[in-house]
Formats: C-alpha cells, structure tokens, sequence
C-alpha cells in the first residue's frame, strides 16, 4: 500500500511506472473538450434566459400561459399531459412557435453539450488509434442519442 | 462577519422556505410567487451548497418538493437539469487544471449513464408514494454518509488492477499548498463500475445527481486523490445527467416555469457561495447542510407514507 502524495513512495512508483504516458500537462483532446464544454453551456443558458424571458413577458402565444401553470404543475406527468395535450418525445419542436415551447431549446441544446464534446473525443481517439477509449466514447454518444431520441417510452 | 451573514442567510432560507409553505395552502397566491420564491430558494441552496461542497441538487429535490407545490416527476426532471448545468458550469475549469481526468471519466460514463436510463425509467414508473419513501431514506442516508465518511486527500493504494493499468488511467495536477506535482493513479476499477451502475440508477430515479456518492467511491474505494475525486465526479455529472435528463424532457416532465428559475438561481448561489468560500467556516455549514438534509429526508420520509 502506498499514498498518493506529492513525493510519491517506491511501492506507488512503481505502480506508476505501469503507466507511460502519464503527463503533467493537460492533453489537448480534454482541452478541446474542455472549451466545448464552456463555449457550448454558456450559449445554452443565455438562450434559455432569454426564451425564458420571453415566456414569461407573455409573448409569442404560449400555449400553457405562465398564469395558468398553477393549475397543472402539481398533476403527474401523465395528467398534465394529457391536460394540456402536450407532446411527448420531439413532437415539441413543432410547437416552437410558441413561447413554452420555445424554452425546451436551451434546455435541449445543455442535453447535446456533452455529445458534442464527446464528438470532437471520437475523431481525436480515432487518429490516435485508441480504440479502447474510441469505442467507450461511440458508446457513450450511442446511449446519449438512444436517451434523447424517445424510441423508449413509458408504457401509461 | 461571515458567521452573521450566513446565520442570517440560513435563517433567511428557513423562514422563505416556511412563508412558501404556507403559500401552496393558499390559493389566490399570484402565479409570479412561486417562480420567484424558486429563484430566491434555489439561489440560497446554490450557496450553501457550494459552501458546503455539495451538489446543489442534492439538496434541492429534497426541499423544493417539501415546500413548493409542484408535483414531484416535474421537480426531479428540474433537478436533473440543475445538476447538469452546474456540472457543465464547474467541468470545464476543472478539466482544464487536470483536477479533471477524462481517461477516469470515460469509462464509469458508459457505465453510470446506462444505468440513469433505467433509474429514470423506474423514477416515472413507479408510485410516487414509493418513490417519496425511498428519496427519504436515500436523503437520510446521504446525511449520515456526510457524517461518518472521512474522505482521504491522498488514500494509500496498492498496485493498480490490470483494467486500470489497460487503460492507462492516472495523471498529474500541481498543489499549491505544497508547490509539487501530485501524481496519481487508481486501483480496484472494475468494483468502481459495479458501484457506478448503482449510483447511475439512483440519479436517474431521483433527479438529484450524483456528487454525494461519487467522490466517496473515487475517493474511497478507487483510491484517487479527494481534489481528482471531487473534479472528476463534477465532469462525469455532465455525461450522466444527460442521458437520463433527456428521458425526463422527452416524457415531457421538465416544466420551464420550474426549471430554468431554478438553473439560474443555483448557478448564480453557487458563484456567490465559491467568492465567499475562503472567509467561510465549513465546517459550522456542513453541520447544517446536514440537518437540512434530514430535515427534508424525514419530510419526504412522512409524505410517503402519507403522515406529512
């Protein structure tokens, strides 16, 4: 047994000495990732501020008005859907014309941040040919897409 | 100084929290109350929370479904959102100062976000009476992890598995509090996986993250050093909410009214709670994170049972 401790002990060294490509240094996949990570969530909150702001100033003809969400916000999802006719699965992207609606883009585009880092992951592990790390990242974006697609659906 | 203000900040939050409850008895309560009561609230949650080194959404399911009188599949979509966009917010700085490791990350992400599918499956399929019971024994649960665990800043390991050794996990990052680079690697992985399918099932079922078990397992079990534990739990948190977030928006239980109110005003909290974090004492806020904590566990605990 050995600490992980700024100067390492012999038994960890040796450990480490396993591992050959350990750097102190940032790789630059996970700095690429990184900025994705940054540039991508901040675009995503401002426009869900701003869509927000919209709904909430009663523009664009929401089809649940933000007055009236007392009377739906306690029923179950099931209930509230079937109150308000809403859409499940993508179907809402018809409906964007409408502020409610509207605001489910920020909040869709934070769900596709991680893809798209995961993306620039993909083709970086690709060149490096680490397939290890390749294919747990093409797992990753095929469960993402799979959550985000609704092919699963809960039975009512 | 500190001390006053977060006395004052903690009742604040208390009497909010009270004035609301009372409010989702009383009808005729104007609409605008209840998302700017959730602004107001999620924003004190984003600062005690970060003061206290919490996930935000740990403590915001919890405590908005005790006082607010949304309905509990909408509050865990929102809470899955919260600890996304904080996770999204805190990933990139820690992924750039190596306190992040995506060659960590990866591996438990397949593994945590397939499973948050499932426990977002089972968070809407099942009884809302159930699932009230179970956040209450889980917050209860966290409350007392939070008083007996005892995380390691450097744990002792022996040599690393051959699964960790195959994929050449470990890094570096430099410590300030000793002028070195600290060097790190991890043990026991494939028992971290098994550990991480469960974590992922309970964050997808309850909406509430995955901080609290993450860095224990990183930490504890793997062996990483706490600041390594506690950067790539934040950075895994982006990958795993994702997945089961998108189940909770494609069922249609993410309500923007409840949502966004609530991202911006833990974001905003937790920024002003990480400025404040250097005058603060955490350990006086960790003890009232945990009352907070089994105050709202017994609560969801009563309701369940239909005594609350």
């Amino acid at each position: 047994m050995s600490s992980q401790t700024p100067i390492p002990s012999n038994n960890l060294r040796s450990a480490m000495s396993d591992q050959t490509n350990i750097d102190v240094e940032v790789s630059p996949e996970q700095n690429k990732y990184a900025n994705i990570l940054l540039f991508c969530s901040w675009a995503g909150i401002i426009v869900m501020v701003i869509t927000f702001l919209i709904y909430m100033a009663g523009f664009l003809d929401p089809i649940v008005k933000p007055s009236d969400m007392p009377l739906y916000w306690g029923m179950s999802v099931h209930q509230y859907s079937q109150a308000t006719n809403a859409p499940i699965g993508w179907d809402w992207l018809g409906l964007i014309t409408h502020a409610d609606y509207l605001n489910l883009v920020g909040l869709a585009f934070l769900g596709v941040v991680s893809v798209l880092g995961y993306l620039s992951l993909l083709v970086t592990y690709l060149r490096k040919k680490d397939f290890p790390y390749a294919t747990m990242v093409g797992l990753e974006i095929i469960i993402i897409v799979l959550a985000a697609s609704g092919v699963f659906h809960i039975a009512e | 100084m500190i001390g006053n203000f977060f006395m004052y900040a903690s009742s604040l939050f208390t009497s909010t929290n009270l004035a609301v409850a009372q409010a989702a008895g009383t009808p005729g309560v104007p609409w605008w109350v209840w998302p700017l009561a959730l602004l107001f609230s999620t924003f004190l949650i984003g600062i005690v929370a970060a003061l206290a080194g919490v996930g935000g959404s740990v403590l915001y399911v919890p405590i908005v479904s005790s006082f607010f009188p949304f309905n509990f599949d909408f509050i865990r979509g929102s809470g899955l959102f919260v600890a996304l966009a904080c996770s999204l917010s805190a990933a990139p700085k820690l992924l750039k100062s190596n306190l992040a490791s995506l060659r960590l990350v990866i591996p438990l992400a397949v593994i945590a976000s397939a499973s948050s599918i499932v426990g977002a499956f089972l968070g809407l399929s099942l009884p809302q009476s159930i699932l009230k019971i179970l956040l209450g024994l889980l917050i209860t649960g966290i409350a007392m992890l939070f008083i007996f665990s005892k995380n390691s800043e450097f744990p002792k390991i022996g040599r690393p598995d051959a699964l960790a050794r195959y994929l050449n996990i470990g890094g570096a990052y430099f410590e300030p509090s000793s002028g070195k680079d600290v060097r790190w690697t991890v043990w026991r992985l494939p028992a971290g996986l098994v550990l991480f399918s469960g974590i992922g099932i309970i964050a997808g079922m309850f909406g509430i993250g995955a901080g609290w078990a993450n860095v224990p397992v990183l930490n504890l079990l793997l062996g990483a050093p706490l600041k390594i534990a506690v950067g790539t739990s934040m950075s895994l948190l982006a990958i795993t909410d994702t997945s089961a977030a998108w189940i909770y928006l494609n069922q249609g239980a993410v309500l923007p009214i409840i949502t966004i109110p609530s991202v911006i005003g833990i974001m905003v909290g937790s920024r002003v709670g990480v400025k404040i974090l250097n005058t603060a004492k955490p350990k006086s806020i960790r003890y009232i994170v945990i009352l907070m904590l089994l105050f709202a566990g017994l609560k969801s605990l009563l309701a369940g049972l239909g005594w609350g």
